[in-house]
């Protein structure tokens, strides 16, 4: 018997075997190759039976060699018999589309609020809000606007056509959140730190950046000593935590008939660094928001325990900030509710 | 404003290209753009509304020369005598507070020399004259707006400075005739208005070619009328932007001899003398600065040299003593009146870059309470509906009158001074809003239409009240599995508190019904009736389904829901399935009352398993009970009373069995 040829026989046939059932054999077939290649007639049995009468010179060679083969064919099928225990239905198609409906989305106006918000709330800010429906003066006099002066047509109102409250004047829709200053430190003792976010009204023509309704979110604080480096220091946070780590900031003098000092705060332009590019008109800033300590005359209007006591407050527009993130065109998109926009965030 | 470098050269030294100039006016609170015509540079100012002095050439001059540490020179004003005029000047109460009237006779009207139309032109002002031209000249440098008359048109040899007549009327120099009310205060001769004070002049006295006898008229009116004036007609001039933000009183007198020596020049006219009308008293006003206060208020150390160097510098004088610098504030700074101004003053030309950026120890804050829990219920609504597919819409709080109707609103309160027909009437909840969005999301071929609003009611009952109003819609092929699609909904969110659900007849929504819990009224849902959908437009053959809910009731009984640990069974239950057709008036909860009742201690849970229209038109229920025992597993048999009893319950309700 020329063993070493039917050795090499066995191995070619092993080799073809792996080649011809790498990706499936079913159990029968496996059984029936174990009982053919490992059985008592197969031929790795012939071969132990040979190694019995063989030549004693070739003994030791040829008894390696059979239980080698034996080993390769007996570990062969023991892997086949695993990856079948462990055969499953696979997805054919892993880029079929999801179920139908699927997640509401929160308005993108929501959400930005929400994360405005929860970063002051991190700061040590409490949420509030406040009524649509305001007083002149809640919306004006508490808050040092004179209603006779220019600086007034920044604040062009919806009146209400009911009439007025003797103390408190006449109805309207509040053309900011600022309002809520006062109603706040009218109820609460200080120190006091809140985050006012809401709807606002000023009778805009609708067009791609105006619209006579939109938001604000309002934040002040009040506190035994409180400075304008304060103000920075918590503006500054804010914006590390909203808007990017290595943000800066400019604060410009601005006016603001209810906070003196008063600035305007711009970030550096987060696309060029400051170099300038079209999404900050090349200058490399970016304004952001109005801020202020509280003017002195606000505090006149608060309830005695307010005396001795400072404060800041800040004002920003929420569909700016919107737009500029997320490089939306066009004010009217958050008011048309199209699914279309709304999915997007 | 616009003005040119060279002008502001004039009055002030400074070294800084217009970039640098730009950038420091804007960093001083100044807002300045820059750039460049006929080779010369100039910059554009936009004010602030408290800042008028910046209206003027010497404003920005000074801004300049507060930011170089330095001072401006002045421009030179010679005194003239008051002399003898040959007319009579008198103002009523009111009317003006201070009022120049200076004649020059024998000018000669022609053109500016160029130097000065340059600058008006530059500035954005035609030239017309050398007289005109002069007034104009002289309001950019000092702020203070002057109107020159022919003295020849006025009639009378009398000026009156009076409120106008009603009904009378005044053609002013832009061709329009204007009706005037008794609130207007105009200049007039012995017979009629000639100028419409402290806006613009008018036709009948206007200065032409053939002008020989000139009244310059520099004048402070009250701001507050001016603006009404200006608000009501309409008219937004140089002078009345001017005059409605408060001018320089002690300009006025400045401005006009500066001006009468000017057209002199220019004109070859001569000064006769001038009359005046002058209520003004002396403006004094000192506020006691401390040195310190700008290291108290805003962590910033400046010597005090630099604090008094910079108030100079604006033209505020300062008295140190001890630590308290005494600021004069000049008659053009009366916007400044308590030293958190003075300090703003101080730190905008320092420069608020220098302000250190400081975190502060928040005290413990009083604000909290409500406000949250508020906050977290809306945030798990909010979740929840979203997880079912709700997307959040935010729409307009006023709507129209046809929305007003179409929905059958009353009593709602509307704006006085709209904007657009389509935004009126404030609204008491979302359902116009997401109907317009609903129509919106239809017209773009939008599948899967569920949306929700939250937003608060605009109501007379509500006038400075927050109650907020949760709105959804829900679209769906069929009208059951609309109203279980809002049912799952109303359990999401109500499902902590115990609910009653009351039918009840609404013009607007069909399948209409009422959601009580303890006997409050927590909100409301139906399908919306087709006759609406059509009159708002929107055209669809699905089932819309809207749900409203008070949310500022929810919140009353979230605030008061007591979570408690429910023992969970630990052995496996006994199931029993039970089926039934439903006779008359019976409905789901009936049934489930009726098992309940009869069901016996083990019974745990009742689930309705299925649903079965029969072909000859009747309705069949299945559900399935479970029974627990607490300690132990229960074997089949032990619960065969139970069930025995329930069907006998059943039975005696006169309910038809079908199958257990």
């Amino acid at each position: 018997m020329d063993w070493k040829k039917e050795i090499q026989i066995l191995e070619e046939t092993l080799e073809q075997l792996k080649a011809r059932y790498a990706d499936r054999i079913d159990l029968k077939t496996l059984e029936e190759l174990r009982v053919k290649f490992l059985g008592k007639k197969g031929p790795i049995k012939a071969l132990f039976d040979f190694l019995k009468i063989a030549p004693k010179d070739e003994k030791r060679e040829l008894g390696q060699a059979v239980n080698r083969i034996k080993g390769l064919f007996e570990s062969w099928i023991v892997e086949m018999r695993q990856s079948l225990e462990y055969h499953e239905e696979e997805i054919r198609d892993l880029t079929v589309p999801s179920r139908l409906p699927s997640l509401g989305h929160r308005h993108i106006i929501t959400q930005t609020i929400d994360e405005i918000t929860s970063v002051f709330k991190g700061l040590g800010f409490a949420i509030a809000t406040g009524p649509e429906i305001e007083q002149e003066y809640y919306n004006f006099t508490a808050l040092n606007i004179d209603i006779t002066h220019p600086s007034r047509d920044a604040f062009d109102t919806f009146y209400l056509k009911i009439p007025p409250d003797k103390k408190k004047g006449k109805f309207l829709l509040r053309s900011h959140t600022s309002p809520m200053q006062v109603r706040i430190m009218e109820a609460i003792s200080p120190p006091v730190a809140a985050i006012v976010p809401g709807r606002v009204y000023r009778p805009d023509a609708v067009d791609a950046s105006h619209s006579f309704m939109f938001h604000q979110i309002e934040g002040f604080l009040v506190d035994k000593a409180v400075k304008f480096s304060h103000l920075k220091g918590v503006l500054l946070e804010f914006a590390r935590r909203y808007f990017y780590e290595d943000v800066k900031l400019r604060f410009r003098p601005h006016y603001f008939p209810f906070t003196e000092p008063s600035a305007e705060v711009d970030i550096s332009c987060q696309l060029c660094k400051g170099e300038g590019c079209s999404a900050c008109k090349q200058t490399g800033w970016i304004e952001v928001l109005g801020c202020g300590m509280i003017h002195p005359n606000v505090f006149k209007h608060l309830p005695s325990e307010y005396e001795g006591y400072t404060g800041f407050a800040f004002g920003m527009g929420v569909e700016r900030l919107c737009m500029l993130k997320y490089g939306i065109p066009d004010i009217r998109l958050f008011y048309s509710n199209d699914l279309r926009f709304l999915s997007q965030f | 404003m616009r003005v040119d470098i060279d002008w502001l050269k004039e009055f002030v030294d400074f070294d800084w290209d217009l970039v640098q100039l730009a950038d420091r006016l804007t960093m001083a609170g100044l807002e300045a753009y820059y750039g460049q015509e006929d080779g010369i540079g100039f910059i554009e100012v936009e004010i602030t509304s408290n800042r008028s002095d910046w209206l003027s050439v010497l404003g920005i001059a000074r801004e300049i020369a507060a930011l170089k540490r330095t001072q401006i020179s002045q421009p030179e004003i010679e005194q003239i005598a008051k002399g003898q005029v040959d007319y009579r000047l008198s103002v009523q109460e009111d009317c003006a507070v201070r009022y120049f009237g200076l004649r020059i006779d024998g000018v000669k009207v022609g053109p500016s020399p160029e130097w000065l139309s340059r600058r008006l032109r530059a500035a954005g002002i035609r030239p017309i004259n050398n007289v005109v031209d002069v007034t104009n000249y002289t309001m950019l440098l000092f702020g203070q707006p002057l109107h020159a008359f022919d003295f020849a048109r006025i009639e009378g040899r009398e000026l009156l400075v009076r409120r106008a007549k009603k009904g009378e009327r005044i053609v002013t120099l832009d061709g329009e005739e204007r009706l005037l009310t008794p609130s207007d205060i105009v200049i007039a001769d012995s017979n009629r208005p000639v100028a419409l004070a402290g806006i613009m002049g008018g036709e009948n006295s206007e200065v032409g070619q053939d002008t020989r006898f000139i009244l310059l008229e520099s004048a402070m009116f009250p701001r507050v009328d001016i603006r009404k004036t200006r608000q009501r007609l309409g008219i937004n001039t140089e002078a009345s932007y001017r005059f409605e933000r408060e001018i320089d009183p002690e300009a006025v007198e400045r401005a006009c001899f500066y001006a009468a020596k000017l057209i002199s020049e220019l004109s070859g006219g001569s000064i006769l003398g001038y009359d005046v009308y002058d209520k003004y008293a002396p403006f004094e006003r000192i506020i006691s600065f401390p040195m310190e206060f700008p290291l108290e208020y805003a962590d910033v150390n400046i010597p005090l040299e630099e604090q008094v160097r910079i108030l100079t510098g604006l033209g505020f004088e300062c008295d140190v003593k001890e630590g308290i610098i005494d600021v004069k504030v000049p008659s053009f700074r009366q916007d400044v009146s308590l030293k958190e101004d003075v300090l703003e003053e101080v730190l905008r030309i320092y420069g608020y870059d220098k302000i250190p950026m400081v975190m502060p120890g928040i005290g413990l804050n009083n604000l909290r309470g409500r406000y949250s829990l508020k906050e977290r219920l809306l945030s798990e609504i909010r979740c929840k509906l979203e997880a079912r597919g709700l997307s959040e819409a935010i729409s307009f709080s006023l709507i129209s009158e046809k929305e007003k109707e179409a929905l059958s609103l009353k009593g709602l309160l509307s704006v006085e001074n709209t904007i657009s027909q389509d935004y009126l009437f404030l609204r008491p909840s979302a359902i116009s809003g997401l109907l317009s969005a609903l129509k919106t999301n239809l017209s773009y071929g939008n599948k899967y239409i569920r949306i929700y609003e939250i937003s608060q009611a605009l109501t007379r009952e509500d006038l400075c009240v927050e109650r907020d109003v949760l709105s959804i819609l829900v679209v769906e092929e069929e009208l059951n599995a609309a109203f279980r699609a809002i049912k799952q909904i109303i359990e999401d969110i109500l499902g902590f508190t115990d609910i009653e659900i009351k039918k009840a007849k609404n013009k607007i929504l069909s399948s209409f019904a009422e959601i009580y819990s303890n006997n409050k009224r927590l909100g409301f849902f139906g399908k919306v009736r087709n006759v609406v959908l059509k009159q708002l437009g929107i055209k669809t053959r699905d089932v819309v389904f809207y749900l409203e809910v008070d949310l500022s009731e929810l919140l009353g009984l979230w605030e008061d829901r007591k979570l408690v640990y429910e023992s969970i069974p630990l052995y496996p239950p006994v199931e029993r399935d039970i089926s039934m057709w439903l006779g008359g008036r019976t409905n789901y909860q009936e049934i489930v009352d009726i098992i309940k009742k009869a069901g016996g201690d083990y019974l745990r849970t009742i689930e309705l398993i299925d649903v079965f229209h029969s072909p000859d038109g009747r309705l069949s229920y299945a559900y399935r009970l479970r029974f627990y025992h607490p300690d132990r597993t229960l074997k089949e048999e032990e619960i065969d009373p139970d069930f025995e009893r329930i069907i006998e319950a059943l039975k005696d309700a006169s309910i038809d069995v079908r199958a257990v």
